[in-house]
């Protein structure tokens, strides 16, 4: 349900002395007048009440409560300003009170606590809007413009969040500039061209060179995408494996069966080489 | 009877972009997670954006 203003009562506010009551019902409320017949008062009474400030009145050398507090109300009279909304959790007054003393102090009574949170999230809004900003806002620039557009109808947090985003994007851009990542990136594609024998820029390029390279491989994948590519190094690392393991110990074995061949074989000449010389000298024996 | 116009505050239209952004066309997945939270956990200042880019492309 929206929040509307049923009404605003307003004493001692300014130039207004006795209470004046906008009985708005829910509806907006145009006030025209001469000057110094009480418009600004009753547009002081509300921002001060939404904002805690009078912008106009912000300045060093004034002090806003006395500024604010009418100055024929007598010490025991109390300035206040209270509005009624649609919604009763809503309502709130704001006064000025007056010690013996003279000491102005300010007071604030929500009927709810939804109130609290209420003025709380109304015063990152841009309520107030004064002769003096529509006549700046004429001779500003365009983008001046735009931003005091944003102020006005609450999107100020929308434009310094895009100026964070903006400040990310051209962090990324000047580090992008300062790495020199196109070099690197020429680099990167002349390599590609050296392996895989293809000039790829996108990464669809690349699937298909690939996906052409392993087909004979019989991995039973396809490539989809570069994130597919470990798997099948992962596959091919593993049939690499296997054929490697399985020449070395077909080599392995061939090399231990030699060594026993060279072994016996020496064994065979050595008795051999006895037996011959037996066999020269066995004539030789027989003669004597 | 004039029909009432609802317009989003700037806080609403925050929170639609942020939750649109990760599924916009060509949005890398992980640059618009980063960016979502950071704006759901209050985080998205300059300089932690900054920062989070950096780790992003670093890791």
């Amino acid at each position: 349900m929206a929040i509307k203003i049923k009404n605003i009562s307003i004493k001692g506010i300014r130039g207004i002395k006795d209470t004046i009551q906008l009985p708005l019902e829910g509806k907006s409320i145009i006030l025209y007048g001469d000057n110094g017949t009480g418009k600004s008062s009753i547009s002081d009474c509300i921002e001060w009440l939404y904002t805690d400030k009078v912008s106009h009145l912000s300045s060093s050398e004034i002090d806003l409560k006395s500024a604010l507090r009418n100055s024929d109300l007598s010490l025991t009279d109390v300035a206040s300003i209270s509005i009624t909304f649609n919604n009763p959790d809503l309502n709130t007054t704001k006064s000025l009170s007056c010690n013996n003393r003279g000491k102005i102090t300010p007071a604030i009574t929500h009927s709810h606590n939804n109130a609290r949170e209420y003025f709380s999230t109304s015063k990152q809004e841009n309520l107030i809007l004064r002769y003096q900003h529509l006549r700046n806002f004429v001779d500003k620039t365009k983008s001046e413009k735009l931003g005091d557009f944003f102020d006005i109808i609450g999107y100020s947090e929308v434009t310094k969040v895009k100026d964070i985003l903006r400040k990310g994007y051209n962090s990324i851009k000047a580090d992008i500039k300062t790495k020199n990542f196109e070099a690197q990136i020429n680099t990167q594609k002349e390599t590609l061209v050296e392996k895989i024998g293809a000039l790829v820029s996108l990464e669809k390029d690349f699937v298909n060179a690939i996906n052409e390279i392993t087909k004979d491989f019989k991995l039973d994948i396809t490539i989809q995408s570069i994130h597919d590519i470990d798997e099948v190094l992962s596959k091919l690392k593993i049939l690499t494996n296997t054929d490697i393991i399985s020449t070395l110990s077909y080599l392995n074995t061939i090399q231990n069966t030699l060594n026993t061949l060279e072994n016996e074989l020496n064994l065979v000449n050595l008795e051999y080489s006895g037996f011959y010389n037996a066999f020269i000298s066995f004539p030789l024996m027989l003669r004597a | 009877m004039l029909k009432e116009i609802v317009v989003k505050s700037g806080k609403e239209v925050l929170d639609s972009f942020f939750e649109a952004l990760p599924n916009l066309d060509n949005v890398d997945m992980s640059l618009a997670s980063l960016l979502s939270d950071m704006y759901a956990e209050g985080n998205l200042t300059e300089k932690n954006l900054v920062n989070e880019l950096q780790k992003l492309r670093e890791g």
